[in-house]
């Protein structure tokens, strides 16, 4: 309770208070345009937020957060294209909405919906992350090198469009990366071709700036959409609460559902919102009106992929774990303001999770406010061309890897990764698989070879723990069911029978 | 660029890559075995997780080449990846890549030179007045106006609201 008093306190100092403003607007304007992630948002405010206050800078990252994930509905309701693949299960029925001239009441809606499945995600990130971080005490070494290996191959397996051998191959790359530098046990000198820049290893955050920024801003080079605005009409609150209210088991279903998914390493809000469509459309007694502008299907979707972010900072908060891209991102920006999530969180820092909660609720009314209060100016930027917009981003994204370290060779690091980026996006390869192992390439080499050195370079000691076994037979099934070996088993063995 | 040559070029690179990972894990497990460190066993040593990761890269590439060729004999899949690049060589240098390509050179120079040697304001000022010129927004004063409210705000939010140092 005193801690919840104390992160409700810190969000409504003044200074705190403005930035969150600030932050969500940012989070909604970049959510809000097409081809800004929010995980770029989180990525480049990051190291924007290196001078602040450790609580207010944690504040901006939740509220940009927020934010982004909420911001992509206006573009899908208006102009049919998702502001960030979270709303693009919003579009379906959004954009149809304000088609017949109710634009006004989708937004109102998916905007309440995104506030409601924040705020109700929110209950389990204060009930289970302590749960799941009691849990997480009995990992040692092995079980925390495992768990690593798991991230890695179910964000590959799940990120990479039906073909998990290219989301393992980027997270296998984004661990070589992370060897760069002294190494964490005895301090030799990898890949550093006595450069002593290289010796340091690679910032996270100018890795994340070039991986999501730069092949965004390249390819604004070539695009020219000219989709058809939608005119936004009255918000019709009235009748936007009633509606709320009478599917409201609904959204409690879609909050379960994404806060679900969101646990699940590496499934992104978007999943959420599919999901909690579709769980909505299949027990809906007028589904036929799904994908026609149904109120229903916005509700759904924008609960869902909200209430995912809740559900993906549990992971992050208990295991250090992402649960999705964005919050990947969080956790090295976490790592950067000297919070370390993980088992010991609870006994370090117990007081984190509840600021997490606190700020994730308050920003999502500050979101809801802000979004219906200003989302009339708001929504003439998706006018502005990005041939404008890019450009700045990209000198936004030399500042914010440049603020790091106060170091041009981390300028230099984004434009090569955000090259490899643009490599990686071209050749169907997914970037956060990528960007998970050079966040987890140290946790995953310390305890290698802690676990390694305790056992004089044997590797028994991993077969003898059955949180070991577990996560050994998981990740076994996880290649035989994704490389197709199962199917061909069981075709196999079908074929013998008969 | 067809989806089979694509995963054919990049699993070869990947293949190299993924040697080279090898070679420097035994490198280092080789160095690391002398003083100062005097690490003997290869499982302990530095070069042990890069060594492994190699292998796993070449393994999972040889699956992505192997896929690359699904459904057609070597000889075949090798010579249908030829008149795949062939055709993809004349078509891929089209208007799009070419803006993309000298949008990335702008970018390229501004990142390792301009900022490097500028001031941040004359270096930011300078890049987005070229961008806009080069993605051709509208006339020359609507550049250049447009890129100095940008720094401007840039330097007023960066500089005075967050009091960080931007590069010198």
């Amino acid at each position: 309770m005193q801690y919840l008093l104390q992160a409700i306190a810190t969000s409504f100092q003044p200074y705190n208070i403005l930035v969150m403003l600030l932050a969500t607007l940012s989070g909604l304007l970049m959510g809000m345009l097409p081809g800004l992630s929010a995980t770029m948002a989180i990525a480049l405010l990051t190291g924007l937020t290196y001078n602040f206050p450790t609580q207010t800078a944690i504040i901006a990252l939740v509220s940009v957060y927020v934010g982004a994930i909420s911001g992509g509905c206006q573009s899908a309701i208006l102009i049919n294209i998702p502001g960030t693949p979270a709303s693009a299960a919003t579009a379906l029925d959004g954009h149809p909405m304000a088609k017949r001239g109710d634009g006004g009441l989708a937004i109102f809606l998916a905007t309440t919906s995104s506030m409601l499945g924040t705020v109700i995600s929110v209950v389990f990130v204060l009930t289970l992350t302590p749960i799941l971080t009691a849990f997480a005490l009995k990992f040692k070494s092995w079980e925390f090198f495992l768990i690593s290996i798991f991230g890695i191959m179910i964000c590959g397996s799940l990120t990479s469009n039906g073909e998990p051998l290219k989301g393992w191959i980027s997270g296998i790359m984004g661990l070589i990366v992370a060897m760069i530098g002294l190494d964490v046990v005895d301090t030799y000198p990898r890949f550093s071709y006595g450069n002593v820049n290289m010796m340091a290893g690679i910032q996270l955050i100018p890795v994340m700036i070039g991986l999501f920024g730069f092949p965004e801003i390249i390819k604004s080079f070539k695009q020219n959409s000219k989709d058809e605005m939608q005119k936004m009409s009255r918000f019709e609150v009235g009748k936007g609460f009633k509606l709320v209210g009478k599917n409201i088991v609904a959204v409690i279903r879609s909050a379960f559902l994404g806060v679900c998914v969101g646990i699940i390493p590496g499934v992104g809000e978007d999943v959420g919102g599919w999901l909690s469509y579709w769980a909505s459309k299949n027990t809906a007694k007028d589904s036929e009106r799904f994908g026609k502008g149904h109120e229903l299907g916005v509700i759904s979707a924008e609960t869902g992929n909200n209430s995912c972010i809740g559900g993906a900072i549990i992971p992050v908060l208990s295991l250090a774990v992402p649960g999705s891209a964005p919050a990947a991102v969080l956790l090295a920006a976490f790592y950067m303001h000297g919070y370390r999530p993980g088992p010991l969180l609870m006994t370090e820092t117990p007081d984190f999770v509840y600021r997490i909660g606190i700020y994730l609720a308050v920003s999502a009314i500050a979101m809801w406010a802000l979004a219906l209060l200003i989302s009339r100016v708001t929504v003439k930027i998706l006018g502005l061309s990005k041939k404008i917009l890019m450009p700045m981003i990209f000198v936004l994204c030399v500042i914010g890897s440049y603020l790091i370290n106060y170091n041009m060779f981390d300028v230099k690091v984004m434009f090569v990764f955000g090259l490899l980026g643009l490599v990686l996006s071209g050749m169907g390869f997914p970037s956060s698989p990528f960007l998970l192992g050079v966040i987890m390439g140290s946790m995953t080499d310390q305890n290698l070879r802690r676990g390694l050195r305790l056992s004089h370079g044997s590797v028994v000691p991993m077969f003898q723990s059955p949180i070991c076994v577990f996560f050994i037979i998981v990740i076994l099934v996880m290649i035989l069911a994704q490389t197709g070996l199962f199917a061909k088993l069981f075709a196999k063995l079908k074929k013998n029978k008969v | 660029m067809e989806k089979k040559l694509k995963d054919f070029i990049f699993s070869i690179i990947l293949i190299v890559v993924g040697t080279y990972v090898v070679c420097e894990g035994l490198h280092i497990y080789r160095t690391a075995a002398k003083r100062p460190y005097n690490i003997t066993v290869f499982t302990v040593s530095p070069g042990f997780l890069p060594f492994i990761l190699g292998i796993a890269l070449i393994f999972t590439s040889v699956l992505l080449l192997v896929s690359s060729f699904k459904g057609e004999k070597f000889k075949e899949a090798l010579s249908a990846r030829k008149t795949e690049f062939k055709n993809w060589t004349e078509t891929a240098f089209n208007k799009d890549v070419l803006n993309m390509g000298i949008g990335a050179v702008i970018m390229f120079i501004y990142s390792f030179f301009l900022v490097e040697f500028l001031p941040f304001w004359a270096a930011s000022l300078i890049f987005l007045i070229v961008m806009y010129l080069f993605l051709k927004i509208g006339k020359v004063w609507k550049a250049i106006a447009l890129a100095v409210l940008i720094v401007g705000l840039i330097i007023l939010l960066f500089k005075y609201g967050f009091g960080a140092a931007l590069p010198e």
